[in-house]
């Protein structure tokens, strides 16, 4: 599904990514871990086609990431969203970016209101809403598409443990069928959602796993993660 | 150019930001009421009923409503984070500029379509040149997409509102008094024939006195296309 090849990225004379490799199938939910700054949100930046390389090649089901927007369904970190809409028009908008027709538009939006649960703020403006509905917004929007590919930077940050609970559930479901990657602070989370964890530091890959096989090996993955990013 | 789209993002600028933010109701009642309050000034001091003072004064009142509307357009979008969203959506830098500045020139000429009911006084009291009027309301469209085009620039170099505010307008003044006759009339003959010419209220006047010359109307067109143009590059230079 996705797939990305020695990935460089400069700003200025700061590497923040360098030449980086790895790919995402479907199914398969994949956790970008690392301290802040290490170069997740860049990485994640470059797969959408937001931020171009300045090295190596990113492919979506073979297309390059500005010719596969409509593969892509992107929650960005802090999860930005037009305050003055309600959700309904801001889910109908992105669905019609997406050019979904409008049976499929209705349908689509049938099944995130009832995904993730929006249908009682549906007129009510973005602004007035609590952060935990505001991300179920914003969620709901990056999978209105039905995309194939599911990007989320960070998408539990800020909430309250029952919400976190509430969101990671929803990641798994829709894991399903799609490939999924998540950057995330929480090493609870990633243990809890992900299939494979790559740990990023200082814009490297500084090691990538399958949580099946850390549980073989019987290694921690907290241990592993403060080993590995430890200045 | 992908016009669906364009047409969808067209809906959304013209809904999101003029139809239910109310910066675009005080714009344009605050625009009606100057221009009326301008015109019926003229009407009883000098007993005259005529458009041209009002016409006269647009590129200067213009200068200060325009960056206004226009200080948000991207400098929000990058405040808030939402041109990520945006930017990764199926479309690109192309038509996200131009649905801007196709809704804040609709926007626009609507608000200056609220001056019409005196040009409807004028034609009840007087006999007004209706050739002069439509050229005059062509010219100030003109100088709207000018300004426009101007104030989105500025506004996608900066995540600041007030600096895109700023910088428009100071930009928009010094062409402006560049292009005035007590300016013009310091300089050297070459230098200010040069200067004349790229400033946007001297051919704006052509249009006032009833006249639509061609090198004014591709100097507007032009600088309309440079600037949305450098806005794309200042979009996609998000890079660095």
């Amino acid at each position: 599904m996705l797939q990305v090849k020695n990935l460089s990225k400069k700003f200025g004379d700061i590497t923040a990514v360098n030449k980086i490799s790895f790919e995402a199938k479907l199914g398969e939910v994949v956790g970008f871990l690392g301290p802040n700054g290490a170069g997740k949100t860049t990485t994640m930046r470059l797969v959408t086609g937001f931020l171009t390389p300045n090295e190596g090649k990113i492919t979506i089901k073979g297309l390059p990431p500005k010719q596969a927007h409509h593969l892509i369904g992107y929650l960005p970190e802090d999860n930005p969203l037009y305050y003055q809409f309600t959700p309904l028009e801001y889910l109908k908008f992105i669905g019609e970016m997406n050019r979904l027709s409008k049976t499929r538009l209705e349908k689509r939006l049938d099944y995130v209101i009832r995904n993730f649960n929006i249908g009682q703020v549906l007129s009510q403006t973005i602004e007035t809403l609590s952060r935990g509905f505001k991300q179920r917004v914003g969620l709901a929007a990056s999978l209105i598409h039905d995309p194939e590919l599911v990007l989320m930077d960070e998408p539990t940050s800020g909430l309250d443990p029952n919400q976190q609970m509430e969101i990671r559930k929803m990641i798994k479901k829709l894991a399903k069928d799609k490939a999924v990657i998540l950057s995330t602070h929480f090493l609870a989370e990633a243990k809890s959602v992900c299939d494979r964890v790559i740990i990023i530091h200082h814009g490297n890959i500084a090691a990538e796993e399958k949580l099946t096989d850390l549980k073989r090996k019987r290694q921690s993955l907290v241990k592993l993660f403060s080993r590995l990013t430890r200045e | 150019m992908d016009k669906k789209s364009l047409f969808t993002l067209l809906k959304k600028e013209i809904y999101y930001n003029y139809l239910i933010s109310p910066l675009g109701y005080i714009f344009a009642a605050l625009f009606s009421v100057i221009s009326i309050w301008l015109f019926i000034q003229d009407l009883f001091l000098i007993n005259q009923a005529s458009l041209s003072p009002l016409f006269s004064l647009f590129p200067f009142l213009l200068l200060f409503f325009l960056p206004a509307i226009t200080m948000n357009l991207f400098a929000e979008e990058k405040k808030s984070k939402t041109w990520e969203i945006l930017l990764t959506l199926p479309t690109g830098e192309k038509e996200i500029v131009l649905s801007k500045f196709l809704a804040a020139l609709a926007f626009a000429i609507f608000s200056m379509l609220m001056t019409i009911p005196l040009v409807v006084i004028v034609g009840v009291l007087g006999t007004p040149d209706w050739g002069t009027i439509i050229s005059s309301y062509f010219g100030v469209t003109l100088l709207i997409a000018c300004y426009i085009s101007l104030g989105i620039f500025f506004s996608s170099l900066t995540k600041n509102p007030i600096v895109s505010f700023l910088g428009s307008i100071s930009f928009l003044l010094v062409n402006f008094f560049l292009g005035q006759e007590n300016t013009l009339s310091r300089l050297p003959v070459l230098l200010a024939k040069i200067i004349s010419y790229l400033s946007l209220t001297f051919h704006y006047q052509s249009f006032t006195q009833g006249q639509i010359p061609i090198d004014s109307l591709v100097f507007f067109v032009s600088w309309v296309f440079v600037f949305l143009w450098l806005t794309i590059v200042s979009l996609k230079s998000r890079d660095y």
